[in-house]
């Protein structure tokens, strides 16, 4: 039986709070400690248990919602897991070389994979690479993540 | 007392700072609320960082004219292009996209404007006004009763702003479990830490927001693809523009209604605005005299919506500023930078931080005016934002998504969680899920475990027996029983028919 996207979610939430209610009551916290994740715990897994079985009952394939506009979205999961990719990419980068670096990067191919041209895709680039270096780092006084890279070589 | 205070918050605006914040704001309101799909909300989310950076008097009145402008610019794009800026501006373009086409565009806009400006003046008024009425009622509320409270509005969140009442308080609940990770002050206890130190400070407030809000909106506008607006209708001049204005004020009695109607959705918790609308221009289709113009023109379904989804502002601020129970999503966000800002939602509020809530209510006024005023002679150009492609905004907000989390603290590991959040965030947002229910879980969780600890110390395990305790747990079994009654009522009347027939 292939379960829906509602009910995998329900399965996970109930494991994940069966877990914490089961962690709550085995380990040595106090009463006030231990009260509100277990009485909370135990209705999030009722409610989820009944979501659960309300979905295994209708089996009925899930509907995309209406977006603001009132049109059905497009979207596809599929669709989600490239643009994941590509902040995954991001996440890395950042990891590796750092804001400043990474933030070029991923601003201008990422710009250019949507579709846009050289020119504003080179532009945006440049503008928001240097709004965020003043934002951030000149104004709030933030130190942006250097990343490994820099870290090795300093 | 009250009285006094409303006035001493005035002098907030006899320094230049504040007159700059709000122009600010207006701005940032218009051009967020201009572009289709990205709304006010996500507009605070990516602001979250700077805001932490500034004291309560500047980050609060900024995020109050962001969010009490959104409508105003919401109202160009659902009138010029078809397509709302805003959820709360989706009942505006019934009419006010036919006015266009019939080459009234402007007069449209300038209803929309007008109704807008009047319901963020009169109704901040009225807000104003009551306050001093129900503080004596605030003051009067214990530990135990805001327990109940609390659960009311997740209860209140969870199910009316919810097609599934389930998702709703569930998402609610998942926030509450959320926020019970790290240490508890109350006890001193370390909870769900797995010997981790990055979670001994709990899940952190800004990456979770700009997970769950500002991540899975531009992930979906990516893979959608393409521009958000597709075609345009130009306007005529400025004497089109002052007719839809006088349209307003020749139609004062709606105006007052759909205020009222907006103001009253607004103060319960968990509505927002798109009910109000929709209430409001369908009670003026009821009222109004060519009923049968609706839906082709009718400059009455542009006031209706625009005066409620305005006045619903000042309703759910009141909800949020007297109990700490955000009256719409975006309200939740509210609440969120307050805790960022060490302030604690709720009857404080009311009592220590009054003339911080006031100068509130007053910058809501002073918005509308300031809105107006921008609007009008630029609303033909604030419509052109609304035509930046997807292609060169998704990437601009991840970016200021990844480093705004990063900010916060300077740990890698926000960065992280931001991600998570996103994930989780595009799935609620995929399946329909709540997801300002569950930044409301995660933001009373701890005010909720400090209510309840004291609650227990100072009235024992029955401190539900209060008797406004015991009306709030008689209104949440009502709230939740609503719904399945309805069912099953309607299942049985089905059935019935099915039987005679």
């Amino acid at each position: 039986m292939k379960l829906s996207g509602d009910a995998r979610v329900y399965l996970f939430v109930l494991a994940i709070t069966l877990f914490m209610v089961v962690w709550s009551l085995v380990t040595d916290y106090r009463f006030e400690s231990r009260i509100l994740p277990v009485l909370i715990g135990g209705i999030v897994i009722l409610l989820a248990a009944a979501g659960l079985w309300n979905e295994v009952r209708a089996q009925k394939p899930h509907e995309a919602a209406p977006d603001a506009g009132g049109a059905f979205v497009r979207e596809t999961w599929r669709g989600y897991s490239v643009h994941f990719g590509w902040l995954t990419g991001f996440l890395l980068a950042i990891y590796f070389v750092g804001y400043l670096l990474a933030i070029p990067i991923f601003v201008f191919s990422y710009t250019r994979r949507l579709g846009s041209g050289f020119l504003p895709a080179m532009a945006s680039t440049l503008t928001l690479s240097a709004f965020i270096y003043a934002a951030f780092e000149l104004a709030l006084d933030v130190k942006l993540y250097r990343g490994l890279l820099f870290s090795w070589l300093s | 007392m009250g009285f006094q205070a409303i006035f001493d918050a005035l002098g907030n605006f006899a320094n230049l700072q504040m007159w700059l914040v709000i122009a600010a704001g207006t701005l940032i309101g218009l051009i967020f609320g201009v572009v289709p799909g990205i709304s006010g909300l996500l507009a605070i989310t990516l602001m979250l960082p700077f805001l932490y950076f500034m004291t309560p008097m500047v980050a609060l009145p900024l995020m109050m004219t962001v969010m009490a402008i959104q409508f105003q610019g919401g109202a160009i794009s659902a009138i010029l292009l078809n397509l709302p800026g805003t959820p709360g501006s989706s009942a505006t373009l019934i009419d006010g996209f036919p006015m266009t086409q019939r080459g009234e565009g402007g007069r449209a806009l300038g209803a929309a404007q007008a109704a807008s400006a009047l319901a963020n003046i009169l109704t901040a008024l009225v807000a104003l006004a009551v306050i001093p009425l129900i503080l004596p009622m605030i003051v009067a509320l214990r530990s135990a009763d805001m327990v109940f409270i609390i659960l009311l509005g997740l209860t209140f969140i969870g199910v009316l702003a919810s097609d599934s009442m389930i998702k709703g308080l569930l998402s609610g609940g998942v926030g509450l479990m959320i926020s019970f990770v790290g240490f508890q002050p109350t006890t001193g206890a370390e909870r769900f830490i797995f010997d981790n130190l990055y979670l001994y400070d709990g899940i952190p407030l800004i990456p979770l927001m700009l997970g769950l809000f500002a991540i899975p909106e531009m992930v979906a506008l990516a893979a959608k693809g393409g521009h958000i607006a597709q075609s345009r209708v130009p306007i005529k001049g400025m004497a089109d523009v002052w007719r839809g204005v006088m349209d307003v004020f020749r139609h004062k009695s709606l105006v007052l209604r759909s205020q009222l109607i907006g103001f009253l959705v607004g103060a319960l918790p968990g509505t927002g605005a798109s009910p109000a609308t929709f209430m409001a221009y369908g009670h003026a289709r009821q009222t109004s005299k060519n009923p049968e113009t609706f839906g082709k023109g009718n400059v009455e379904g542009v006031i209706a919506p625009e005066s409620a989804n305005n006045a619903c502002e000042s309703g759910a601020l009141l909800t949020t500023l007297a109990l700490g129970i955000p009256g719409s999503p975006i309200m939740a966000l509210l609440l969120g930078v307050m805790t960022m800002q060490g302030l604690i939602p709720g009857p404080e509020m009311l009592t220590k931080n009054l003339d911080l809530s006031i100068t509130l209510i007053w910058v809501i006024a002073v918005s509308g005016v300031l809105g107006i005023a921008i609007c009008l002679p630029l609303a033909p150009r604030l419509s052109r934002v609304a035509f930046i492609p997807g292609s060169l905004l998704a990437p601009i907000v991840l970016v200021f998504a990844l480093t705004g989390a990063f900010s916060y603290h300077a740990r890698f590991e926000d960065v992280l969680v931001t991600v998570l959040f996103g994930v989780i965030g595009l799935i609620m947002r995929r399946l329909d899920y709540n997801r300002p229910a569950l930044l409301l879980g995660f933001i009373l969780g701890p005010i909720f475990e400090k209510f309840f600890f004291i609650a227990l110390k100072a009235d024992g395990p029955y401190f539900f027996m209060r008797p406004i305790s015991l009306a709030l747990i008689v209104i949440i079994i009502a709230v939740i029983a609503i719904g399945p009654l309805k069912a099953l009522v309607k299942g049985v009347k089905s059935r019935r028919g099915e039987i005679n027939t």
